[in-house]
């Protein structure tokens, strides 16, 4: 009991050590643990004052725990490695959440363009549903993160080995791209000047309304209704030219270049659906008057451009399905 | 390119890292409890943390590769390793496979001990440019 009394540090040291050691329910298992180390420590400081010729002072005996480490490293080194997901899944989580990510806000923004369009939310509600955008991919995140987790742990505590990798085959890879098909800078450039026209045209369009109605602009003016519309439809049209340049850098291979356009074509889906919520977009302005004529005009014109939307939203849905019917087609033929 | 000293150190340790199960089995055909086996490796110029050594005995012993039991000696129980039957084992393999390796670095540092024998020029064929 002598050492117990000359070490007291050690035996602080070693309480510290026991808080955070692992097998909380076993105390004989860190009881052993414990006593080995204490029998080791204990043999180090006696060799400490065999070599010095005088018992460890306190700072002497801290200097050999201060080697040994912090009790909680100590600690740790006594419990099982584990992963929250190794590198034998990681590559497969990283594809999974990037694709999962993706489709979180596709979906949640097709849906709400829909309910948008259909009239069951109002614009602040869309709004809403895509500001709460961050925290769903935080959710996202979570979910895939912890079924990996929960895949990681059954790996490595049933001892198998994941097999997920082994079954490719070489000759399905994609085809070498041939080096002209890369676009040179001014080719990418001019791919993104109708977006860059199209929204130029469209931050005018407020404060010179004849860059729509021409010489009618003497007699049409704006809708009230248009003024709801125009800033998402700017948003979108940023967010529409913002997916284009990505896709120049970005989308290589073919397929690529098919889910940017889906992407696209998503975008057109809403700003569509925004457009369409809208019945007139065009009014004949009081000072102008009460003119019959001018009237059925404006109505004409309201009609026209509310039929020529839903045959423009029509085909966009059409080649939307078009595209993501070539994408699955081509991602089968891969396999 | 200026020399990254923690890159340098990570790698030291990655290299490291399978060497010392080797060091410590070899160690251990003598019976050792921690603190000696310590001493003894660090005398053969085998330093290693006592953070990982003592885990380290207590893993390879739950492997079955080595045996250990509590006894006293110089008035205090001590627990003393020593390699097991199984362990003697994978120990030859595994120095087997240490002298491999040790043997394919040196080929490769100096070419002249190489058997390798390099591909007539007409043969090269240049790799594909990405």
């Amino acid at each position: 009991m002598e050492t117990l009394t000359r070490y007291d540090l050690l035996n602080r040291y070693m309480q510290a050590v026991r808080k955070y050691l692992p097998f909380g329910r076993q105390t004989l298992r860190q009881d052993d643990i414990l006593k080995e180390l204490s029998a080791n420590i204990l043999s180090q400081m006696e060799d400490k004052e065999e070599e010095l010729g005088h018992s460890l002072t306190e700072g002497e005996q801290a200097a050999i725990l201060k080697q040994h480490g912090h009790p909680m490293l100590v600690a740790s080194r006594y419990s099982l490695q584990q992963y929250l997901i190794g590198p034998a899944l990681f590559p497969a989580y990283w594809y999974v959440l990037k694709i999962a990510l993706v489709l979180m806000v596709l979906i949640n923004g097709v849906v709400n363009a829909v309910l948008f369009a259909v009239g069951t939310n109002s614009m602040g509600q869309m709004l809403k549903a895509w500001l709460q955008l961050p925290w769903i991919a935080v959710i996202t995140f979570a979910w895939v993160t912890i079924v990996f987790a929960g895949l990681e742990f059954a790996v490595t505590r049933y001892n198998t080995q994941l097999k997920i990798f082994d079954s490719w085959n070489p000759s399905t890879l994609p085809r070498m791209q041939k080096s002209g098909t890369k676009p040179v800078p001014v080719n990418a450039l001019m791919e993104l000047a109708p977006g860059v026209v199209f929204l130029a045209w469209w931050l005018l369009l407020p404060h010179h309304p004849w860059m729509i109605f021409g010489s009618a602009s003497r007699f049409l003016a704006y809708s009230t209704e248009t003024h709801r519309f125009y800033l998402p439809i700017l948003c979108l049209l940023v967010a529409q030219l913002g997916l284009d340049a990505g896709g120049l850098i970005y989308a290589r291979e073919a397929w690529q270049k098919i889910g940017k356009g889906v992407a696209a074509k998503c975008v057109a889906l809403i700003m569509f659906a925004v457009l369409l919520r809208a019945r007139t977009f065009v009014r004949i302005p009081d000072a102008v008057g009460n003119v019959v004529g001018y009237q059925q005009l404006a109505h004409v014109l309201n009609t026209c451009m509310l039929i020529g939307l839903k045959i423009g939203a029509a085909v966009v849905a059409l080649t939307l399905l078009l595209d993501i019917g070539r994408l699955v087609w081509g991602k089968m033929q891969h396999r | 390119m200026t020399l990254d000293p923690i890159q340098f150190e990570n790698l030291r340790m990655e290299l490291r890292r399978g060497c010392l199960v080797l060091a410590v089995l070899a160690q251990l055909r003598a019976e050792h409890y921690g603190y000696t086996l310590r001493k003894a490796l660090a005398e053969r110029g085998m330093e290693i943390e006592e953070s990982t050594l003592y885990p380290l005995l207590r893993r390879l012993e739950s492997q079955g590769l080595l045996v250990s039991e509590w006894r006293e000696e110089a008035k205090r129980n001590k627990r003393f390793y020593r390699l097991s039957g199984d362990g003697e084992q994978i120990l030859q393999q595994l120095l087997e496979e240490w002298h491999g390796i040790n043997a394919s670095i040196h080929r490769i540092i100096d070419p002249s001990d190489s058997q390798i024998i390099d591909p007539p020029d007409s043969q090269i064929i240049d790799p594909p440019k990405y």
